[in-house]
């Protein structure tokens, strides 16, 4: 046994048994070495045949099986590159054309939730490329993973977790102030969507807000009256903010600027502001930017008839409000509505500072970005003081829209002074357009007061042909985007 | 000892490895466009999500203000 044990073991590590040994080693030898090769003779003459060919059937298999491996890998990659990745390609293609077209709602959403929800996609390209270089597979789910996580996470707000930046911060600090001093309607801050929110300060915009909201459905005139009440816990709220940072001191000083003081002072400030924010353009649209946003196609009508209203701006030497949805009868108010292209001023010194209306003085386009939300809402304020049967609208409702729409156009169009006239005066008019579905009711008051209020035959025409024109297209998209903002504007903040 | 079935294999083995290489870069290429398609729907359905959750309020507010009209 001990023979046949060892005789059995070389034939196992043999790889390639001779069979040319195994013939020919038929005598029994006392060699121990003969003993291996006795063994094999005692079998048949057949296993050793079989033996090698055993192995070369083994050998064949192996390599047919690599060759049948081999032609499945190459198969697999000529599948994968020939048939599933120009479709994947084409349905990128297609998907982003979906995402390009749909894009603007998302920001739309975005400025009237006042939320951000951009970080998902910067932390996906972030992970994508961290994950590139190693342990690529396994990356793409932690990836896909954490980008949910993230992505829930920013769905529902994004206040906490959005990085602050000097620049955001500023931007954001001013444009919360400017939006709440702009919105006793109940509407929510639309540009503090880009913001940066230290926790006080969410504590008392939330405070403000739900103040605000309290205030929405209110009637007229109490929405009326509050207008100084929020704009002075406005400044109270500046202070606040202004001893949490020691980089909001000059937003402060520059908003209550914007309320008291004299437009020189401003013109300072608003130099100040460009000297900080000189790096690149306007905050907001840098963090829009940032985000691979557009805003090209909001802007367009505007840029369209910018032209044509700064040939009325320079002809009539100064913007009056004849185009303006609220008709203003006194000369005075055109004054307001000039002012109020550049600051907000309270009601107390809106009769004060009538006299500096018409002086020209440098404006920054940085700075315009605070004017139209002031200036719609001072509009209708003005617009209201004097002639308070004027306005055919619910006067929430019409400061609701413009402010939003005016809002869009500071946040991304990053124009200039003749464009923040024209966008507060084409604003006014897409609002009267937008808001009431009254359509037929709207020309025929407009056009009665307007009428009535114009002196020269010139402006009267030109108003009468923006007014047709306008109400010409009553169903165009700019008009319901903004309708579509008073209904949106109210939802998150109810959620 | 030279076995040719050890080279035919060791032949096909590296062209084995070089398959699974390109097949490799092949699936990377497709995760990646994958990545960026599903980054795109990631958004779009963010969106959805929006109009969904707009539809609903709508929905809410219009039944609760008792002004909803069915459908014609």
């Amino acid at each position: 046994m001990d023979r046949r044990t060892q005789s059995l073991d070389p034939r196992k590590s043999i790889r390639a048994p001779r069979p040319s040994i195994a013939y020919t080693s038929r005598t029994s030898t006392t060699a121990a070495s003969a003993a291996s090769l006795r063994a094999p003779a005692q079998a048949p003459m057949s296993v050793p045949r079989s033996l090698t060919e055993e192995l070369e059937k083994i050998e064949q298999s192996i390599t047919l099986t690599l060759q049948e491996i081999d032609h499945n890998f190459s198969t697999s990659h000529r599948i994968i590159t020939s048939a599933i990745l120009p479709i994947v390609e084409q349905y990128a293609v297609q998907s982003q054309a979906v995402w390009q077209s749909s894009k603007f709602w998302k920001e739309f959403f975005e400025s009237s939730a006042n939320v951000s929800l951009a970080g998902y996609e910067e932390l996906n390209t972030e992970d994508g490329q961290q994950a590139q270089p190693d342990q690529y597979q396994n990356q793409t789910a932690e990836a896909s993973q954490i980008d949910t996580d993230e992505y829930s996470a920013t769905m529902d707000y994004d206040y906490n977790t959005e990085v602050k930046t000097p620049g955001q911060n500023y931007d954001g600090e001013r444009d919360e102030d400017i939006s709440s001093a702009g919105n006793m309607t109940g509407v929510d801050d639309d540009e503090s969507s880009f913001v940066a929110y230290v926790g006080t300060q969410q504590q008392q915009q939330q405070q403000q807000r739900q103040q605000q909201q309290s205030r929405a459905p209110n009637p007229a005139p109490e929405a009326r009256s509050g207008i100084a009440r929020f704009k002075y816990d406005d400044e109270e709220e500046l202070e606040i903010e202004a001893t949490l940072a020691g980089a909001t001191q000059f937003i402060k000083s520059l908003n209550l600027d914007s309320q008291s003081t004299p437009r020189a002072v401003l013109a300072e400030r608003s130099n100040i502001v460009n000297a900080s924010e000189a790096p690149g353009a306007h905050p907001s649209s840098r963090a829009q930017n940032a985000g691979g946003m557009q805003w090209a196609d909001m802007v367009s009508p505007f840029e369209e008839m910018r032209s044509e209203l700064k040939g009325i701006t320079h002809a009539n030497g100064s913007f009056d409000s004849t185009n303006s949805i609220i008709p203003v009868p006194q000369v005075t108010s055109y004054g307001e509505d000039e002012d109020d292209l550049s600051l907000s001023p309270p009601k107390q010194s809106i009769t004060t500072s009538i006299p500096n209306k018409t002086a020209a003085l440098p404006r920054t386009p940085n700075r315009y970005a605070s004017r139209p939300a002031n200036s719609t809402i001072d509009e209708e304020d003005s617009a209201a003081f004097h002639t308070p049967e004027s306005s055919p609208f619910s006067p929430y409702a019409g400061m609701r829209a413009p402010g939003s729409v005016t809002n869009y156009n500071r946040t991304y169009t990053g124009g200039n002074q003749q464009q923040n006239v024209l966008l507060h005066r084409v604003l006014d008019r897409k609002w009267g357009i937008q808001a009431t579905p009254k359509q037929p009711k709207l020309p025929s008051h407009r056009q009665a007061a307007q009428l009535a209020k114009l002196a020269t035959p010139k402006n009267n025409h030109r108003a009468m042909d923006y007014q047709t024109r306008f109400d010409s297209s009553p169903m165009d998209s700019p008009p319901a985007v903004a309708h579509l903002n008073s209904n949106i504007f109210s939802s998150p903040d109810k959620d | 000892m030279e076995n040719p079935h050890e080279q035919v294999q060791n032949a096909l083995l590296s062209r084995i490895i070089t398959n699974i290489e390109k097949l490799n870069e092949a699936v990377i290429v497709l995760n990646r466009t994958l990545q960026d398609v599903n980054r795109e729907n990631m958004n779009v359905e963010l969106l959805s999500q929006m109009w969904e959750n707009y539809q609903r309020n709508v929905l809410f507010n219009l039944e609760s203000t008792g002004s909803l009209e069915k459908p014609i």
